[in-house]
Protein backbone atom coordinates (compact mmCIF):
# COMPACT_ATOMS: atom_id res chain seq x y z
CA UNK A 1 0.00 0.00 0.00
CA UNK A 2 1.08 3.09 -0.95
CA UNK A 3 1.43 5.90 2.31
CA UNK A 4 -1.45 8.14 3.14
CA UNK A 5 -0.81 11.35 1.77
CA UNK A 6 -2.74 14.74 2.36
CA UNK A 7 -4.10 14.39 -1.11
CA UNK A 8 -5.98 11.31 0.09
CA UNK A 9 -7.47 13.60 3.34
CA UNK A 10 -8.36 16.35 0.71
CA UNK A 11 -10.22 13.36 -1.54
CA UNK A 12 -12.08 12.50 1.35
CA UNK A 13 -12.93 15.99 2.25
CA UNK A 14 -14.30 16.81 -1.33
CA UNK A 15 -16.49 13.48 -1.12
CA UNK A 16 -17.99 14.75 2.26
CA UNK A 17 -18.33 18.61 0.69
CA UNK A 18 -19.98 17.23 -2.04
CA UNK A 19 -22.65 15.19 0.21
CA UNK A 20 -23.42 18.21 2.01
CA UNK A 21 -24.05 20.17 -0.93
CA UNK A 22 -26.16 17.03 -2.46
CA UNK A 23 -28.21 16.98 0.90
CA UNK A 24 -28.78 21.55 0.98
CA UNK A 25 -29.66 21.37 -2.33
CA UNK A 26 -32.35 18.56 -2.19
CA UNK A 27 -33.50 17.99 0.94
CA UNK A 28 -36.77 18.87 2.30
CA UNK A 29 -35.94 18.55 5.60
CA UNK A 30 -35.10 21.69 7.35
CA UNK A 31 -33.30 19.79 10.37
CA UNK A 32 -31.82 17.17 7.42
CA UNK A 33 -30.82 20.74 5.63
CA UNK A 34 -28.85 22.22 8.58
CA UNK A 35 -26.49 18.58 9.23
CA UNK A 36 -25.99 18.95 5.59
CA UNK A 37 -24.26 22.33 6.22
CA UNK A 38 -22.57 20.62 9.55
CA UNK A 39 -20.89 17.87 6.82
CA UNK A 40 -19.67 20.74 4.73
CA UNK A 41 -18.12 22.50 7.76
CA UNK A 42 -16.76 19.44 8.50
CA UNK A 43 -15.18 18.24 4.82
CA UNK A 44 -13.41 22.32 5.54
CA UNK A 45 -11.89 21.48 8.98
CA UNK A 46 -10.59 18.45 7.46
CA UNK A 47 -9.09 20.14 4.59
CA UNK A 48 -7.80 22.55 7.08
CA UNK A 49 -6.17 20.09 9.43
CA UNK A 50 -4.65 18.24 6.61
CA UNK A 51 -3.25 21.07 5.60
CA UNK A 52 -1.82 21.97 9.08
CA UNK A 53 -0.22 18.76 9.43
CA UNK A 54 1.27 18.64 5.79
CA UNK A 55 2.90 22.17 6.57
CA UNK A 56 3.87 21.52 9.95
CA UNK A 57 2.39 24.19 11.60
CA UNK A 58 -0.74 24.58 13.70
CA UNK A 59 -2.46 27.52 12.01
CA UNK A 60 -4.74 25.26 10.19
CA UNK A 61 -6.11 23.90 13.68
CA UNK A 62 -6.90 26.64 15.31
CA UNK A 63 -8.93 27.59 12.12
CA UNK A 64 -10.43 24.64 12.38
CA UNK A 65 -11.16 25.39 16.12
CA UNK A 66 -12.62 28.66 15.14
CA UNK A 67 -14.88 27.03 12.11
CA UNK A 68 -16.77 24.76 15.31
CA UNK A 69 -17.13 27.87 17.29
CA UNK A 70 -19.22 29.42 13.78
CA UNK A 71 -20.87 26.24 13.63
CA UNK A 72 -22.09 26.31 16.89
CA UNK A 73 -23.56 29.22 16.36
CA UNK A 74 -25.10 28.60 13.02
CA UNK A 75 -26.63 25.87 14.55
CA UNK A 76 -27.94 27.24 17.39
CA UNK A 77 -29.57 30.14 15.28
CA UNK A 78 -30.72 27.98 12.58
CA UNK A 79 -32.41 25.61 14.79
CA UNK A 80 -33.70 28.81 16.86
CA UNK A 81 -35.21 29.84 13.50
CA UNK A 82 -36.33 26.79 12.81
CA UNK A 83 -38.48 26.62 15.80
CA UNK A 84 -40.12 29.76 15.20
CA UNK A 85 -40.63 28.60 11.74
CA UNK A 86 -42.08 25.36 13.02
CA UNK A 87 -44.44 27.37 15.41
CA UNK A 88 -45.63 29.78 12.32
CA UNK A 89 -46.15 27.22 9.70
CA UNK A 90 -46.31 23.83 11.45
CA UNK A 91 -43.85 22.27 9.30
CA UNK A 92 -40.37 21.19 8.66
CA UNK A 93 -40.08 21.90 4.78
CA UNK A 94 -37.68 23.92 3.16
CA UNK A 95 -40.20 24.13 0.47
CA UNK A 96 -43.05 25.66 2.31
CA UNK A 97 -41.00 28.74 3.56
CA UNK A 98 -42.52 31.13 1.66
CA UNK A 99 -44.46 33.99 4.43
CA UNK A 100 -42.87 36.57 2.77
CA UNK A 101 -44.12 35.66 -0.78
CA UNK A 102 -46.88 37.65 -2.23
CA UNK A 103 -47.71 35.47 -5.44
CA UNK A 104 -49.61 32.34 -4.88
CA UNK A 105 -47.29 29.15 -4.67
CA UNK A 106 -48.71 26.82 -6.24
CA UNK A 107 -50.57 26.82 -9.85
CA UNK A 108 -54.45 26.60 -9.16
CA UNK A 109 -56.22 23.40 -10.72
CA UNK A 110 -59.67 24.05 -13.18
CA UNK A 111 -61.57 22.35 -9.66
CA UNK A 112 -59.94 25.45 -7.58
CA UNK A 113 -60.70 28.21 -9.45
CA UNK A 114 -64.47 27.24 -9.93
CA UNK A 115 -64.25 27.28 -6.66
CA UNK A 116 -62.55 30.24 -6.09
CA UNK A 117 -64.89 32.24 -8.63
CA UNK A 118 -67.92 30.18 -6.43
CA UNK A 119 -66.56 31.72 -3.06
CA UNK A 120 -66.37 35.37 -5.17
CA UNK A 121 -69.84 34.69 -6.39
CA UNK A 122 -70.63 34.09 -2.92
CA UNK A 123 -68.90 36.74 -0.67
CA UNK A 124 -70.38 39.49 -3.65
CA UNK A 125 -74.15 38.07 -3.05
CA UNK A 126 -73.52 37.94 0.90
CA UNK A 127 -72.61 41.79 0.38
CA UNK A 128 -75.67 42.35 -1.88
CA UNK A 129 -77.66 40.94 1.04
CA UNK A 130 -76.23 42.74 3.70
CA UNK A 131 -75.62 46.06 2.53
CA UNK A 132 -78.47 46.54 -0.06
CA UNK A 133 -81.39 44.17 0.79
CA UNK A 134 -81.11 44.72 4.35
CA UNK A 135 -80.07 48.51 3.78
CA UNK A 136 -83.40 49.17 1.77
CA UNK A 137 -85.43 47.36 4.37
CA UNK A 138 -83.77 49.46 7.01
CA UNK A 139 -85.10 52.40 5.16
CA UNK A 140 -88.20 51.48 4.34
CA UNK A 141 -88.95 50.78 7.82
CA UNK A 142 -87.32 53.61 8.74
CA UNK A 143 -89.56 56.29 6.76
CA UNK A 144 -92.67 53.76 8.01
CA UNK A 145 -91.98 54.70 11.44
CA UNK A 146 -91.45 58.79 10.51
CA UNK A 147 -94.65 58.33 8.90
CA UNK A 148 -96.71 56.82 11.56
CA UNK A 149 -95.03 58.95 13.83
CA UNK A 150 -96.42 61.91 12.13
CA UNK A 151 -99.49 60.70 11.78
CA UNK A 152 -99.80 60.07 15.40
CA UNK A 153 -98.78 63.41 15.89
CA UNK A 154 -101.43 64.82 13.09
CA UNK A 155 -104.08 62.75 15.00
CA UNK A 156 -103.56 63.92 18.29
CA UNK A 157 -102.97 67.36 17.95
CA UNK A 158 -105.05 68.28 14.88
CA UNK A 159 -107.97 65.70 14.66
CA UNK A 160 -108.41 64.69 18.64
CA UNK A 161 -107.19 68.10 19.26
CA UNK A 162 -108.94 71.46 16.88
CA UNK A 163 -111.69 68.77 16.05
CA UNK A 164 -112.73 67.28 19.13
CA UNK A 165 -110.92 68.52 22.51
CA UNK A 166 -111.24 72.54 21.26
CA UNK A 167 -115.29 72.32 20.98
CA UNK A 168 -115.39 70.97 23.81
CA UNK A 169 -113.04 73.03 25.50
CA UNK A 170 -115.06 76.24 23.93
CA UNK A 171 -118.14 74.70 25.50
CA UNK A 172 -117.00 74.42 28.73
CA UNK A 173 -115.63 77.42 28.81
CA UNK A 174 -118.97 79.10 27.80
CA UNK A 175 -121.12 77.19 30.01
CA UNK A 176 -119.41 78.63 33.14
CA UNK A 177 -121.03 82.08 32.70
CA UNK A 178 -123.95 80.32 31.31
CA UNK A 179 -124.60 78.37 34.34
CA UNK A 180 -124.90 81.80 36.32
CA UNK A 181 -128.24 81.79 34.36
CA UNK A 182 -129.42 78.32 35.82
CA UNK A 183 -130.32 79.04 39.27
CA UNK A 184 -133.70 76.75 39.69
CA UNK A 185 -135.42 79.77 40.69
CA UNK A 186 -139.01 79.65 39.29
CA UNK A 187 -139.15 83.63 39.45
CA UNK A 188 -136.04 84.22 37.42
CA UNK A 189 -137.51 81.55 34.91
CA UNK A 190 -140.53 83.91 34.50
CA UNK A 191 -138.85 86.73 34.39
CA UNK A 192 -136.91 85.93 31.56
CA UNK A 193 -139.91 84.57 29.81
CA UNK A 194 -141.38 88.24 30.32
CA UNK A 195 -138.26 89.90 29.23
CA UNK A 196 -138.59 87.53 26.09
CA UNK A 197 -142.45 88.66 25.80
CA UNK A 198 -141.18 92.42 26.28
CA UNK A 199 -138.31 91.84 23.75
CA UNK A 200 -140.54 89.99 20.85
CA UNK A 201 -143.01 93.15 21.33
CA UNK A 202 -140.37 95.40 21.00
CA UNK A 203 -139.41 93.68 18.18
CA UNK A 204 -142.85 93.42 16.79
CA UNK A 205 -143.19 97.60 17.31
CA UNK A 206 -139.95 98.08 16.14
CA UNK A 207 -138.23 99.96 19.01
CA UNK A 208 -135.41 97.86 19.17
CA UNK A 209 -134.12 100.75 21.86
CA UNK A 210 -136.17 99.62 24.27
CA UNK A 211 -135.59 96.40 24.00
CA UNK A 212 -132.20 97.01 25.07
CA UNK A 213 -132.78 99.16 27.99
CA UNK A 214 -135.37 96.68 28.92
CA UNK A 215 -133.25 93.87 28.99
CA UNK A 216 -130.33 95.44 30.45
CA UNK A 217 -132.25 96.64 33.35
CA UNK A 218 -133.93 93.14 33.74
CA UNK A 219 -130.03 92.22 33.90
CA UNK A 220 -129.26 94.39 36.13
CA UNK A 221 -132.21 93.60 38.35
CA UNK A 222 -131.96 90.06 38.38
CA UNK A 223 -128.12 90.14 39.54
CA UNK A 224 -129.44 92.34 42.65
CA UNK A 225 -132.10 89.99 43.13
CA UNK A 226 -130.02 87.01 43.03
CA UNK A 227 -126.93 88.53 45.38
CA UNK A 228 -129.85 89.67 47.59
CA UNK A 229 -131.75 86.08 47.88
CA UNK A 230 -128.35 84.15 48.30
CA UNK A 231 -127.47 86.35 51.56
CA UNK A 232 -131.04 85.52 52.83
CA UNK A 233 -130.31 82.69 52.04
CA UNK A 234 -127.32 82.06 53.53
CA UNK A 235 -128.92 83.97 56.61
CA UNK A 236 -131.93 81.74 56.75
CA UNK A 237 -129.47 78.37 56.37
CA UNK A 238 -126.85 79.63 59.22
CA UNK A 239 -129.65 79.91 61.22
CA UNK B 1 7.37 2.31 16.74
CA UNK B 2 5.07 1.99 13.81
CA UNK B 3 1.90 4.59 13.90
CA UNK B 4 -1.29 3.47 14.94
CA UNK B 5 -2.28 6.15 11.54
CA UNK B 6 -1.84 3.20 9.31
CA UNK B 7 -3.43 3.50 5.63
CA UNK B 8 -5.80 0.56 6.69
CA UNK B 9 -7.50 3.20 9.65
CA UNK B 10 -7.51 5.70 7.45
CA UNK B 11 -9.70 3.88 4.84
CA UNK B 12 -11.94 2.40 7.68
CA UNK B 13 -12.62 6.02 8.94
CA UNK B 14 -13.08 7.46 5.47
CA UNK B 15 -15.49 4.55 4.56
CA UNK B 16 -17.06 5.22 7.64
CA UNK B 17 -17.08 9.26 7.01
CA UNK B 18 -18.62 8.38 3.29
CA UNK B 19 -21.20 6.30 4.36
CA UNK B 20 -22.61 8.43 7.43
CA UNK B 21 -22.60 11.38 4.73
CA UNK B 22 -24.81 9.33 2.43
CA UNK B 23 -27.01 7.87 5.54
CA UNK B 24 -27.92 11.48 6.67
CA UNK B 25 -28.30 13.07 3.17
CA UNK B 26 -30.67 10.00 2.33
CA UNK B 27 -31.88 9.00 5.51
CA UNK B 28 -36.23 9.55 6.00
CA UNK B 29 -36.24 9.61 9.38
CA UNK B 30 -34.19 12.77 10.74
CA UNK B 31 -33.32 10.88 13.92
CA UNK B 32 -30.95 8.36 11.34
CA UNK B 33 -30.30 10.95 10.12
CA UNK B 34 -28.77 12.57 13.62
CA UNK B 35 -27.50 8.78 14.08
CA UNK B 36 -25.45 8.77 11.00
CA UNK B 37 -23.66 12.33 11.40
CA UNK B 38 -22.94 11.05 14.97
CA UNK B 39 -21.09 8.41 13.01
CA UNK B 40 -19.73 10.78 10.63
CA UNK B 41 -18.25 13.07 13.15
CA UNK B 42 -16.54 10.68 15.41
CA UNK B 43 -14.87 8.98 12.24
CA UNK B 44 -13.32 12.45 11.16
CA UNK B 45 -12.31 12.99 14.53
CA UNK B 46 -10.52 9.61 14.09
CA UNK B 47 -8.92 11.36 11.17
CA UNK B 48 -7.91 13.68 12.88
CA UNK B 49 -6.56 11.67 15.57
CA UNK B 50 -4.31 10.51 12.45
CA UNK B 51 -3.34 14.20 11.34
CA UNK B 52 -2.07 14.56 14.75
CA UNK B 53 -4.53 16.80 16.11
CA UNK B 54 -5.71 15.43 19.25
CA UNK B 55 -7.03 18.89 20.63
CA UNK B 56 -9.03 19.27 17.71
CA UNK B 57 -10.60 15.67 17.80
CA UNK B 58 -11.31 15.85 21.57
CA UNK B 59 -13.06 19.62 20.29
CA UNK B 60 -14.99 17.51 17.55
CA UNK B 61 -16.29 14.86 19.88
CA UNK B 62 -17.16 17.41 22.74
CA UNK B 63 -18.70 20.05 20.65
CA UNK B 64 -20.18 18.33 17.58
CA UNK B 65 -20.93 14.70 18.76
CA UNK B 66 -21.68 16.06 22.26
CA UNK B 67 -23.59 19.24 21.79
CA UNK B 68 -24.65 20.02 18.58
CA UNK B 69 -26.16 16.75 18.22
CA UNK B 70 -28.04 16.51 21.32
CA UNK B 71 -29.41 20.53 19.99
CA UNK B 72 -30.30 18.79 16.46
CA UNK B 73 -31.72 15.86 18.58
CA UNK B 74 -33.56 18.17 20.93
CA UNK B 75 -35.28 19.65 17.89
CA UNK B 76 -36.41 16.72 16.32
CA UNK B 77 -37.93 15.48 19.59
CA UNK B 78 -39.78 19.48 19.76
CA UNK B 79 -41.16 19.00 15.82
CA UNK B 80 -43.25 16.43 14.55
CA UNK B 81 -41.18 14.28 13.38
CA UNK B 82 -43.83 11.93 11.95
CA UNK B 83 -45.12 13.80 9.01
CA UNK B 84 -41.86 14.90 7.75
CA UNK B 85 -41.04 10.70 7.64
CA UNK B 86 -43.97 9.98 5.42
CA UNK B 87 -43.45 12.92 3.21
CA UNK B 88 -41.07 13.10 0.37
CA UNK B 89 -37.92 13.16 1.28
CA UNK B 90 -36.56 15.42 -1.81
CA UNK B 91 -37.85 18.72 -3.11
CA UNK B 92 -39.33 19.27 -6.58
CA UNK B 93 -35.67 20.68 -7.97
CA UNK B 94 -33.69 17.76 -7.02
CA UNK B 95 -32.18 16.76 -10.37
CA UNK B 96 -30.85 20.04 -10.66
CA UNK B 97 -29.63 20.44 -7.29
CA UNK B 98 -27.54 16.80 -7.88
CA UNK B 99 -26.80 17.95 -11.32
CA UNK B 100 -24.52 21.30 -9.59
CA UNK B 101 -23.20 18.95 -7.14
CA UNK B 102 -21.91 16.48 -9.44
CA UNK B 103 -20.42 19.64 -11.49
CA UNK B 104 -18.96 20.58 -8.24
CA UNK B 105 -17.40 16.97 -7.91
CA UNK B 106 -16.25 17.54 -11.68
CA UNK B 107 -14.48 20.36 -10.86
CA UNK B 108 -12.96 18.84 -7.74
CA UNK B 109 -12.11 15.78 -9.65
CA UNK B 110 -10.39 17.76 -12.43
CA UNK B 111 -8.67 20.38 -9.95
CA UNK B 112 -7.20 17.28 -7.78
CA UNK B 113 -5.80 15.21 -10.96
CA UNK B 114 -4.08 18.62 -11.80
CA UNK B 115 -2.63 19.65 -9.10
CA UNK B 116 -1.94 16.29 -7.41
CA UNK B 117 1.83 16.45 -7.66
CA UNK B 118 2.32 19.05 -5.76
CA UNK B 119 1.18 17.36 -2.42
CA UNK B 120 4.24 15.49 -0.77
CA UNK B 121 4.51 12.08 -0.60
CA UNK B 122 5.67 11.73 2.99
CA UNK B 123 3.63 13.83 5.42
CA UNK B 124 4.87 15.55 8.43
CA UNK B 125 4.91 13.98 11.68
CA UNK B 126 3.55 16.58 14.31
CA UNK B 127 4.50 16.32 18.13
CA UNK B 128 1.53 14.97 19.56
CA UNK B 129 2.09 15.79 22.99
CA UNK B 130 2.72 18.99 23.03
CA UNK B 131 0.22 20.07 20.69
CA UNK B 132 -2.88 21.08 22.60
CA UNK B 133 -0.34 23.52 24.49
CA UNK B 134 1.09 25.23 21.26
CA UNK B 135 -2.94 25.62 19.92
CA UNK B 136 -3.28 27.73 23.51
CA UNK B 137 0.13 29.58 22.80
CA UNK B 138 -1.04 30.82 19.66
CA UNK B 139 -4.85 31.54 20.91
CA UNK B 140 -3.77 33.02 24.20
CA UNK B 141 -0.26 34.13 24.13
CA UNK B 142 2.50 33.39 26.20
CA UNK B 143 4.36 35.66 28.80
CA UNK B 144 2.57 38.57 28.57
CA UNK B 145 1.95 38.88 25.05
CA UNK B 146 -0.94 38.21 22.57
CA UNK B 147 -0.69 35.51 20.57
CA UNK B 148 -1.51 35.16 16.69
CA UNK B 149 -5.41 35.03 17.29
CA UNK B 150 -5.94 35.91 20.99
CA UNK B 151 -8.50 39.05 19.52
CA UNK B 152 -10.24 36.61 17.07
CA UNK B 153 -10.14 34.44 20.10
CA UNK B 154 -12.28 37.25 21.95
CA UNK B 155 -14.15 38.46 18.57
CA UNK B 156 -15.29 34.44 18.67
CA UNK B 157 -16.87 34.83 22.01
CA UNK B 158 -18.57 37.97 20.98
CA UNK B 159 -20.07 35.91 18.05
CA UNK B 160 -21.26 33.08 20.33
CA UNK B 161 -22.71 35.29 22.57
CA UNK B 162 -24.86 36.92 19.96
CA UNK B 163 -26.06 33.50 18.71
CA UNK B 164 -27.14 32.28 22.28
CA UNK B 165 -29.21 35.86 22.52
CA UNK B 166 -30.21 35.28 18.87
CA UNK B 167 -31.63 31.41 19.60
CA UNK B 168 -33.61 32.86 22.87
CA UNK B 169 -34.58 35.76 20.94
CA UNK B 170 -35.95 33.09 18.34
CA UNK B 171 -37.43 30.83 20.04
CA UNK B 172 -39.43 33.28 22.17
CA UNK B 173 -43.54 33.08 22.26
CA UNK B 174 -43.68 36.60 21.93
CA UNK B 175 -40.97 39.08 20.83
Amino acid sequence: MFPITTFHYLVVAAALFVLGVIGVLTRRNLVVVLMSLELILNAVNLNLVAFSRMWGNLHGQVFAIFITVAAAAEAAVGLGILIAFFRNKETMNADEIDLLKMVERRQHSALSQLGYILLALSEAASWFDAQIIDGALNGVSWITRAVATLSKWCDKWIIDGLGVNAPATIARLISYPIRLFECGLMQWYALVMVAALVGTACYLLEVMRWFWLTTAALAIGTIAYMLLMRRVLAKASSK
Amino acid sequence: MTPVATPFFFYLLAALTIGGGLLVITGRNAVHSALALIVTLLAVAGLYLMLYAPFVAGVQIIVYAGGIMVLFLFVIMLVHIDRSSRERRFNRMWPVGLAASCALLALFVFAFAKGKALFPDRLLTLPESSNTQQIATLLYGEAGKMGSYTFTFEIASLLLLVAIIGAVIMTRRKV
